[in-house]
């Protein structure tokens, strides 16, 4: 009986008063219809505002009324379909890479989905060249080291950068997204530095590190570790 | 099943933390004029780390803390979202609030889930099947909890008590105290044509272990009719705190929450508010 009720009550607030569950009031059918559309409003603009607040930066690329309809369209579309209100923007930039025309607002939006998640990435001491001065060469190169739960590399499409960060240089395409303290940081890379960054499952000694990188890569593995890339761990990839 | 009633908050005024007013909040604690207690959404901190547990911590280093919970959805067909009990508890064991609690509503169903507090019919099974629901979270915190009177704005069929007996009923049967939102008696007055006093009055009020006053919106629909909504964006009305009054001299002094939730005011309105809530606790005292 409940579960029945309950799901007629979802249809209802997802698809409109065709679905209500009439028998389960106790009230005529204009104070029916007048309750259901209080909470169809309140789960609506919960929805919305979540949106908004996950993608500030798409929102003022795109100006408030064109982020509004595409989060409408998003919504009504289904796409958040069984997301928790947590995660309701989590399928946002994949919506936006397969509507027609908006594959490059999609690449900001997924930046932004990025840095949220490095905002809110478990806490970690980043490994610094600091860390690695007390080292022999061989312990060095013998270091195991996993990637910062906070730092991812992003894509952007031409000309989005100052969109995502205002501190980018206008025609960068890629950029770090490190937390290594409190606050989440944002730095241009080039496409070979971004190839360095491992992947979360890898587990990798810092010596095959710099052998992936090259003769003239330990510049760019010094910049990550610098930015607060990896993190150093045991061989089972924990973080130490 | 546990049955200590939770009354581990100081009977003084609380406010809602918002993420605006974390360092407003931590100057005014170390300054002597803060509130008494602070209040959270658990869910805002279910994320690993970074900022919004830094500010937590620094925040539980001086306050008390309460956890108000909207996402358990404890009145489910197909019961609590285990998901959502399993990061409740372990921010539980990180930062130990001395209050829990949830609401009497239902969030998640045919797969979806709702940022809203849908109602439950007050039936003897809605009773059992929520008592039930309870004490496997009770169980699995360790703890009892509180449980907050929503606000209704239609009346369901099948009902078998009336809200206040049905809350009675609940926090006797799962050992669970109440969270006596008198807002939300206020709301679902004016909305079901019902007497907020007789209400308030049927409470059990050894159950209290927490008060909720906020704001709340009166708007008309199209046919002129006015709706009271549940906003939190608002002053606490003067009937809100009418009601608060008239709860405080039958029970006595409780912890008190000053909600704010939408058109988040400066920090300095939210205090004045809890100063308010202070006051009338003050009276009590000059009055036994």
């Amino acid at each position: 009986m409940l579960d029945a009720v309950q799901t007629s009550w979802a249809k209802a607030l997802l698809h409109g008063p065709a679905h209500v569950p009439w028998h389960a009031f106790a009230a005529d059918q204009d104070a029916i219809v007048r309750a259901m559309k209080i909470h169809a409003n309140t789960v609506s603009h919960a929805r919305l505002v979540a949106l908004e607040d996950s993608y500030t930066r798409t929102r003022s690329h795109v100006g408030d009324g064109a982020f509004n309809q595409l989060s409408r369209r998003y919504l009504d579309g289904g796409h958040a379909a069984g997301l928790r209100h947590s995660q309701i923007g989590a399928a946002f930039p994949e919506f936006l890479a397969e509507t027609a025309g908006l594959a490059a607002l999609a690449t900001l939006a997924a930046a932004e989905r990025a840095w949220l998640s490095a905002y809110h990435a478990a806490d970690a001491a980043p490994l610094r060249l600091a860390d690695l001065a007390a080292l022999d060469a061989g312990d060095m190169m013998q270091m195991t080291v996993v990637r910062h739960p906070a730092a991812a590399a992003v894509q952007f499409a031409p000309r989005l950068a100052r969109s995502f960060d205002e501190a980018l240089p206008a025609d960068a395409q890629l950029a770090l997204i490190t937390r290594p303290a409190v606050d989440v940081q944002v730095l241009a890379i080039d496409a070979a530095t971004a190839a360095l960054l491992p992947s979360r499952a890898d587990v990798t000694k810092l010596g095959a590190l710099l052998e992936q990188a090259g003769e003239d890569g330990a510049t760019a593995v010094a910049q990550l570790m610098e930015a607060g890339a990896f993190c150093a761990a045991d061989t089972l990839g924990r973080q130490l | 099943m546990l049955t200590a009633l939770p009354l581990t908050l100081p009977s003084r005024a609380g406010i809602g933390l918002k993420s605006d007013h974390y360092a407003a909040l931590l100057a005014a604690v170390g300054a002597g004029c803060g509130p008494a207690w602070a209040e959270v959404h658990p869910q805002n901190y279910f994320g690993a780390g970074g900022s919004p547990h830094r500010w937590l911590t620094a925040v539980a280093d001086v306050l008390p803390l309460s956890f108000h919970s909207v996402g358990l959805s404890l009145g489910s067909a197909a019961g609590v979202d285990g998901h959502e009990l399993d990061q409740l508890a372990a921010l539980c064991d990180r930062y130990q609030p001395a209050q829990v609690s949830d609401h009497l509503s239902w969030s998640n169903g045919a797969g979806e889930y709702f940022p809203d507090l849908l109602p439950i019919p007050y039936s003897h099974a809605a009773l059992a099947h929520f008592a039930d629901q309870v004490e496997r979270v009770q169980d699995r915190l360790g703890r009892a909890m509180l449980i907050e009177n929503p606000s209704r704005y239609i009346a369901l069929a099948g009902d078998d008590y009336a809200e206040a007996e049905f809350l009675n009923l609940l926090c006797r049967r799962a050992g669970c105290g109440l969270l006596l939102d008198v807002n939300n008696i206020d709301v679902s007055a004016h909305n079901l044509d019902g007497d907020a006093a007789l209400w308030l009055d049927a409470v059990d009020a050894a159950l209290v272990g927490e008060i909720h006053i906020a704001g709340h919106a009166r708007k008309a629909d199209d046919d002129g009719v006015v709706i009271a909504i549940d906003d939190h964006g608002s002053e606490v009305r003067d009937s809100c705190w009418a009601l608060l009054d008239r709860f405080l001299d039958r029970a006595g002094p409780r912890p008190i929450l000053v909600e704010w939730d939408s058109n988040v005011p400066a920090f300095d309105v939210l205090m004045r508010e809890a100063g308010r809530a202070d006051v009338a606790l003050d009276a009590l005292t000059v009055n036994a």
